[in-house]
């Protein structure tokens, strides 16, 4: 029972990371500091509301397997968000040139 | 309590897909996909707890995987502008 309580908050705190990652997502002007804020946020929401799952769910099967998603998502998020940011930088987007068309535009 | 936090997922995940909607370039889109896929992930975890079933995670575990496989390639093909 005190588990469960200790389990929702950890969890409720996952979802206020989330949640400011997705205000980072619209806060900022700039590809660069979007796909910093969005994806080191993001990953950190994620490793919270599975340590809540975790400890909410005891030693069993189930922590097992989230514990091995865990691991997964660690390996795999920075591998894409790595693969996005050089695609765009080996495409020929810069910074200054998104600020010169929003100049443009607005 | 799992019911709100499931609810609250579900509106930043719509939250976040409208940054594919008007996303500016490519590659903003891209990380919009990648970001709702990390929420759908979420939300099929917070949905194990809830209904109390183990093979929700499998499908979680194979989403995670496929997502990362279609963005890696999607960012690759992006970046040599079509030729592969």
């Amino acid at each position: 029972m005190i588990r469960e309580i200790i389990g929702n908050i950890i969890i409720g705190i996952g979802i206020v990371f989330v949640l400011l990652g997705v205000l980072g997502l619209y806060r900022f002007k700039d590809f660069y500091s979007r796909i910093l804020i969005g994806a080191k946020v993001d990953t950190v929401g994620f490793i919270t509301i599975c340590t809540g799952a975790i400890v909410r769910s005891g030693f069993t099967w189930f922590s097992l397997k989230v514990l091995l998603l865990v691991g997964i998502v660690m390996l795999i998020n920075p591998v894409v968000t790595h693969a996005i940011a050089s695609s765009a930088y080996r495409g020929g987007y810069r910074v200054s040139e998104e600020e010169d068309s929003n100049d443009a535009n607005g | 309590m799992i019911n709100i936090f499931i609810n609250i997922m579900v509106a930043a995940a719509v939250i976040t897909s409208l940054r594919i909607l008007i996303g500016p370039t490519i590659w903003d889109r891209l990380l919009g996909f990648n970001l709702l896929s990390a929420k759908l992930i979420m939300i099929l975890v917070l949905c194990a707890i809830l209904f109390d079933r183990n093979f929700l995670l499998d499908i979680a575990l194979t989403y995670s995987l496929l997502g990362f496989v279609s963005t890696l390639f999607i960012a690759r093909f992006v970046r040599d502008r079509g030729r592969i």
